[in-house]
């Protein structure tokens, strides 16, 4: 009986999460729906609810798609009020989502994408479409069953971490020379068949690297992300299995070698590899990686530090004027920001400041009027836009702050940004 | 490049949901349809799609109904003006050979507006869909064939803007003496007849006096501004060019001997049969919709118009008492409003340097030096008006006093301030400026126009 430790809004959730249908009192609260559903208008998934219960609303959907497909078009979006229905259709696939959170229409489009991806990293594209030609009416849960946990990750993650709309990952901060012998112990446990060793903390990447000829696009990043953060699991043992990386190569698998560090150090080691068969070959690279990182370079504790103290992190410029900010390297494909103080100290404010940034994100983005800075002022707090060549920053401030003492701030913000560029971001690419 | 072509009407249509419920019947539910070259299975299909996506957005939120849908090739924008009864519009453009809906074309509350105000202008001459549908269905069809068929050709779909959405009304400021002889004179008249209910009182196309209440201010002003009295401008013009027309050569005398008409009324006050057809309005009065008489006279020393609506009968004697009652009344009171407009005329100098538009939500009042005149194109690039539009949507949204900077792609600045329910819009070219300089422009520039509106002063 696990509920008894959890809490009374947990249980709450636990609850909404099973018995709510179409007809239930809280259906219209809920402020983000997903849901997939095969070509044939069967449920696949439902980020509430048991998606068998919403057979006919899923039919609904089905029907709105194939009909505008009927006259040779595509069924994208619908507005009603400050709700958004989105559509995207994916090879056999139809996913929608509705919300009444800031997100833009691209933005909730870019969401189901990452959806889809997380489908498709279980799956690969090529068998996906391989099932449903064979079966039009495949139900497609049972070779899903027991992924659902990562897509509903997926989907909280996506709610409050900036990186998805901003297509881009965050670093740990961590001084420039660790980094640096970090990514030489990486690249000296290079095998054949070894593709990608990344290091990451959370939601924060501490290194990577990568072949010279490939890249690792932020969306295949992100669904690694997710995968470690998504399971308990890896903690306790080094785990082996097979994960497609969309934008990689979407039709095939590589195989993944995922261990913790040590059991003090938060930080988790990710091999991908091509061949099935290499795990004993990874276990003895992650060997390797390790004995460099606590002999040679003595970094496990610096990394340590590093994740708890965020000793080498912005937050000290956080203060009564700047709230809270997001920096985004053009550069560098790479953004910081501070951890949440108050006003943003609870889970409602916390997600109420996303939202403010999505809202941010999408007026500088609007495709046909792209601007390049935005200063709006409101009773609650006053947002800043600004975009470059290099960057973007979106910042947030105490609404009583005079435009010139917010200006101030930014310019002291770069300064520092600039100054610590190195702590910040991975500022050389690493490759075997 | 490829060109990008403006956007296309593809259809518009007016539905009831009460009707056609049986399977086979569903085309019944069609009230109004364009292009009637569709055949009636197009028809259905559009309507049944309508109907079904109205049905799908009610099971997340019965209480905001669906308002634009997006496709890959169109936009549909929807509204419904009274319970169970939808309008429906299509828009389409082209890029190139390639049928692609741009969606920053033409903003969505800019297209809403064109459904609201054919709705708010079909609901003044013929009362609401409603009142003629619980009369006869058919009857109700062919009302609104007649009327949307020729509005629908009215559309410009192009110069849709911030002013087509705000609907605001442009005010004659007067001083306090000349508003006091306004008020009664209007007094008098309502006092010395009857059978005016209503009285409302423009200066070209600025609005003076109006005992309506603000909807139905708003509208008729927009009516009148927009449609009737441009139309009778240009047929006195076509007169003038052409004195062989019979009809003008009658009204010549009338002209230069008084210098003031009716334009719907009597063109001749000596002939009872030249009375015409007078244009009849619904009006909600007390809840209840009543039909008034609309008579709009005019004087022509200065443009000078006004109406009066009274209960229906009208005989020649009315008319004729009505002119020798305002006649000598007005001729001092036009040279007086005339001379103020002169004065406002040369403050809007110092309006003309910025640009900007100003409306008040609580009375409507448009201000703007953006439109040389009412219905006339926008002098800001459409990028600028688009952003105009999307800050409005925003303010409109979040209901609390706001103020947006944005330098755009082409470093031009757009400011939007909302406070106590007013609305300032500015652009401004200011190269290589920043943010403080836009800002202490803003701040001359509300200091030298609004400086009595407090709450801008912030």
């Amino acid at each position: 009986m696990y509920w008894c430790f959890a809490s009374k809004e947990t249980i709450l959730c636990f609850f909404t999460l099973i018995l709510i249908d179409v007809s239930h009192p809280d259906w219209s609260k809920i402020n983000k729906h997903i849901f997939i559903l095969s070509e044939a208008g069967k449920p696949i998934y439902s980020r509430y609810g048991n998606e068998e219960k919403l057979v006919t609303i899923m039919g609904v959907m089905q029907a709105l798609v194939s009909f505008v497909q009927d006259s040779d078009d595509t069924l994208q979006s619908l507005v009603a009020g400050n709700r958004k229905y989105v559509f995207l259709v994916k090879g056999p696939l139809i996913l929608v989502a509705v919300s009444s959170l800031e997100d833009s229409v691209p933005q909730l489009q870019l969401q189901l994408t990452y959806v889809y991806h997380q489908i498709l990293s279980v799956l690969t594209g090529a068998q996906l479409e391989k099932i449903f030609e064979q079966l039009r009416n495949y139900d497609l849960r049972k070779l899903l069953g027991g992924t659902e946990k990562f897509l509903h990750n997926l989907l909280d993650m996506m709610d409050r971490d900036p990186s998805f709309f901003l297509e881009s990952v965050q670093c740990l901060p961590i001084p420039v020379h660790y980094r640096d012998s970090i990514a030489s112990s990486l690249q000296h446990a290079k095998t054949k068949s070894l593709v990608f060793a990344i290091l990451i903390t959370e939601n924060q990447l501490i290194t990577l690297v990568r072949p010279k000829k490939y890249n690792l696009h932020p969306a295949d990043l992100h669904l690694i992300i997710n995968l470690v953060n998504a399971s308990t699991s890896f903690q306790s043992c080094e785990s082996w299995l097979p994960i497609c990386l969309p934008k990689f190569n979407d039709s095939g698998y590589l195989h993944a070698h995922i261990s913790y560090l040590s059991e003090e150090c938060p930080a988790c080691l990710v091999l991908l590899s091509t061949d099935k068969d290499a795990f004993y070959e990874l276990a003895e690279s992650r060997e390797k990686i390790i004995k460099r990182l606590t002999v040679k370079s003595n970094c496990i504790p610096v990394i340590s530090e590093a994740i708890t103290t965020n000793k080498y992190g912005l937050d000290y410029i956080i203060g009564s004027e700047i709230w809270h900010f997001l920096y985004k390297s053009k550069t560098y494909g790479q953004f910081v920001s501070p951890k949440c103080r108050p006003p943003y100290n609870t889970v409602e404010e916390q997600t109420r400041l996303q939202e403010l940034y999505k809202y941010l994100h999408h007026r500088m983005h609007a495709s046909a009027k792209p601007l390049k800075l935005v200063y709006r002022l409101r009773s609650q707090e006053a947002l800043l836009g600004w975009i470059s060549e290099t960057f973007e920053l979106y910042a947030v401030f105490n609404p009583l702050v005079s435009k010139t003492v917010a200006i101030g701030n930014v310019k002291r913000l770069m300064a520092i940004i600039k100054q610590e560029e190195d702590k910040l971001f991975i500022v050389n690419a690493r490759t075997f | 490049m490829t060109e990008k072509s403006p956007s296309t009407l593809i259809n518009f249509f007016i539905f009831n949901t009460t009707l056609g419920q049986e399977e086979g019947t569903e085309h019944e539910k069609i009230l109004f349809y364009y292009p009637d070259a569709d055949n009636i299975d197009k028809q259905s299909r559009s309507v049944g799609l309508s109907e079904a996506i109205v049905h799908f957005c009610g099971t997340f939120a019965p209480d905001r109904p669906c308002e634009v849908v997006q496709t890959l090739k169109s936009r549909q924008v929807f509204y419904q003006p009274e319970e169970n009864f939808w309008m429906i519009m299509a828009l389409t453009n082209k890029d190139g050979n390639n049928i692609v809906y741009h969606q920053d074309e033409v903003q969505d509350q800019a297209l809403q507006s064109i459904l609201m105000l054919s709705y708010k202008i079909f609901r003044l001459f013929n009362g609401p869909f409603s009142m003629t549908f619980n009369e006869s269905v058919d009857s109700c069809r062919e009302l609104l064939k007649h009327f949307f068929t020729r509005f629908i050709k009215s559309i410009k779909l192009a110069q849709q803007d911030l002013q087509d959405v705000l609907q605001g009304i442009r005010f004659l400021p007067l001083g306090k003496q000349q508003f006091l002889k306004v008020q009664q004179f209007i007094n008098l008249i309502e006092a010395n007849f009857s059978n005016i209910t209503y009285a409302q009182l423009l200066f070209d196309d600025q609005l003076i006096w109006s005992s309506l209440d603000l909807d139905h201010t708003q509208i008729l002003y927009g009516y009148l501004t927009t449609n009737l009295l441009p139309n009778h401008q240009e047929a006195e013009v076509a007169s003038s060019l052409d004195p062989n027309m019979n009809r003008y050569c009658l009204f010549e005398p009338l002209c230069t001997v008084t210098n003031y008409l009716f334009i719907t009324g009597p063109t001749e006050l000596g002939h009872a049969a030249s009375i015409g057809k007078i244009p009849r309005i619904f009006i909600n009065k007390n809840g209840k919709w009543e039909i008034f008489a609309v008579i709009v006279y005019k004087v022509l020393v200065d443009v000078y118009i006004d109406y009066y609506y009274y209960n229906l009968t009208s005989t020649i004697d009315f008319f004729r008492k009505l002119d020798k009652f305002i006649g000598p009344q007005i001729k001092q009171l036009t040279f007086d409003i005339a001379e103020q407009n002169i004065i406002n005329r040369r403050l809007s100098l110092t309006e003309m340097q910025y640009r900007f538009i100003y409306f008040n939500h609580m009375n409507c009042a448009f201000k703007s030096s953006i439109y040389p005149k009412i219905n006339q194109p926008a002098i800001i690039g459409p990028d600028l008006m688009r952003l105009f539009c999307d800050i409005h949507a925003e303010f409109d949204k979040s209901k609390s006093n706001e103020e947006f900077l944005a330098k755009t792609a082409t470093d031009c600045w757009v400011v939007g301030k909302i406070a106590d329910q007013r609305e300032l819009f500015v652009a401004q070219n200011l190269k290589n400026g920043s943010l403080l300089d836009i800002n202490d422009e803003m701040k001359k520039l509300v200091g030298s126009l609004f400086g009595n509106i407090f709450y801008f002063n912030s």
